[in-house]
């Protein structure tokens, strides 16, 4: 197995006391924690802190950890026969405290026992709930998709331990998702057990951003550039939606800022409907001007009278 | 092959998770999720703890509440606090992308 360095992975010296352990979890978990974290990988890393701190917070799964010896992070490992022998088996390590483990740690430690008997003497038990993201596109968003989801999920090995397996689900996402969005998989969590349910897979959907549209739950937004005398003049354009190009009327006048409104044109809604469309102008100088061009403008600035600060005094 | 299974919309009534259910799959106990349900942030449909029934929301709430009351050692009232807060956040940054979305970009 790949060695996992859980002092480094919480910033800690192999001497730190339990106090500054739990500080340095504290300040990962306030940065990783994927309930109040915004950044990218912070699920992932929360995980590996979350493990560590299991780890190096209990004093025997600490003692039992250093014991290993040290190696780089990555580095090929085998325990000796003698931990496995002193500390694998003959700790019934790790009621499972929510944290989700890695590899590593499931195979020196496991992921707790399972209970077997537990819920002897009749009683059911619902199979676990699975969470999982899922990233899909806007237009996938707009129309549904079906995916393939590769998920590892907790699976008792015949000693009675807890270790994570690969599983694929397929599912189908209903059109009209929005960002953030939570669905739920009837039946395809954990397997129950003495005839309880199974649990459910519940997703997070993210929407990738797009190259031209902004999404705001189901509502687009496109940015329009209109030049000063489009905007001056009023326009008659064209202006891609989703569903392929429409024209749109500027009145003359137009601001930049200025939102047009295309109610229904926005992506679909779960219970029916579609939110709207929003063209937001822009106006756009040309940087460079031909001389002909500089010449008219020179002429307008001289003709108009036109004083955008006027309410300034 | 593996046929495909529909991924639904969370919506009131969509499951019916007994108080004993929720407390499994959140990792909460019954009486942290008691306090959940005082404040509001969590629904239970009938009128005693030993007949409570919730939905896929409240297993998403709840689940996300026993995250947050293990990994940073919160009791209950704070757990509650905690969810009111986030699901205000995420109301306002609902507004605010909105409002981002609504407004030309400064590139230009």
């Amino acid at each position: 197995m790949k060695y996992k360095d859980y002092y480094k992975i919480l910033g800690v010296e192999r001497t730190a006391a339990e106090d500054e352990i739990k500080k340095a979890y504290r300040k990962l978990a306030r940065k990783y924690h994927p309930d109040v974290s915004k950044e990218a990988n912070a699920e992932e890393k929360f995980k590996e802190v979350g493990e560590a701190y299991e780890v190096l917070k209990d004093p025997e799964k600490r003692s039992a950890y250093d014991q290993l010896g040290r190696y780089q992070p990555g580095q090929e490992f085998k325990p000796s026969p003698d931990w496995e022998q002193h500390f694998a088996h003959g700790h019934a390590f790790s009621e499972f405290s929510g944290h989700d483990f890695g590899d590593f740690f499931s195979e020196l430690f496991g992921m707790g026992r399972a209970r077997p008997g537990h819920r002897a003497g009749g009683f059911a038990a619902r199979g676990q709930d699975y969470e999982s993201g899922v990233q899909i596109s806007l237009e996938e968003a707009a129309t549904g998709v079906e995916r393939a989801l590769q998920l590892e999920v907790p699976q008792a090995t015949p000693e009675g331990y807890m270790m994570r397996v690969p599983k694929t689900v397929k599912i189908r996402i209903p059109k009209g998702v929005s960002d953030g969005q939570k669905l739920r998989v009837p039946g395809k969590g954990g397997t129950g057990m003495g005839g309880g349910a199974n649990g459910d897979l519940y997703l997070t959907i993210r929407i990738l951003p797009h190259r031209l549209f902004k999404l705001s739950d189901h509502d687009l937004f496109l940015e329009v550039p209109i030049s000063p005398w489009e905007a001056a003049l009023g326009a008659n354009i064209e202006v891609p939606t989703l569903e392929g190009k429409v024209r749109l009327k500027i009145a003359p006048g137009a601001k930049g800022g200025q939102r047009l409104r295309l109610p229904g044109r926005g992506i679909p809604k779960p219970g029916g409907g579609h939110g709207d469309f929003y063209a937001v102008l822009q106006v756009v100088t040309p940087a460079d001007l031909n001389p002909k061009e500089k010449s008219l403008f020179e002429a307008l600035r001289e003709a108009s009278s036109f004083n955008p600060r006027s309410h300034m005094g | 092959m593996q046929e495909a299974c529909d991924a639904l919309f969370l919506a009131a009534g969509d499951v019916a998770l007994t108080l004993e259910q929720l407390s499994e799959a959140s990792g909460l106990a019954a009486e942290q999720i008691a306090v959940l349900v005082d404040y509001g942030v969590l629904r239970a449909q009938g009128d005693e703890p030993a007949r409570w029934t919730f939905s896929a929301s409240a297993v998403v709430m709840a689940k996300r509440g026993g995250r947050l009351a293990r990994h940073f050692d919160l009791n209950p009232e704070g757990m509650a606090l905690a969810l009111i807060q986030m699901e205000r956040i995420a109301e306002l940054e609902r507004r605010l992308r909105w409002l981002e979305c609504a407004l030309p970009s400064e590139s230009q």
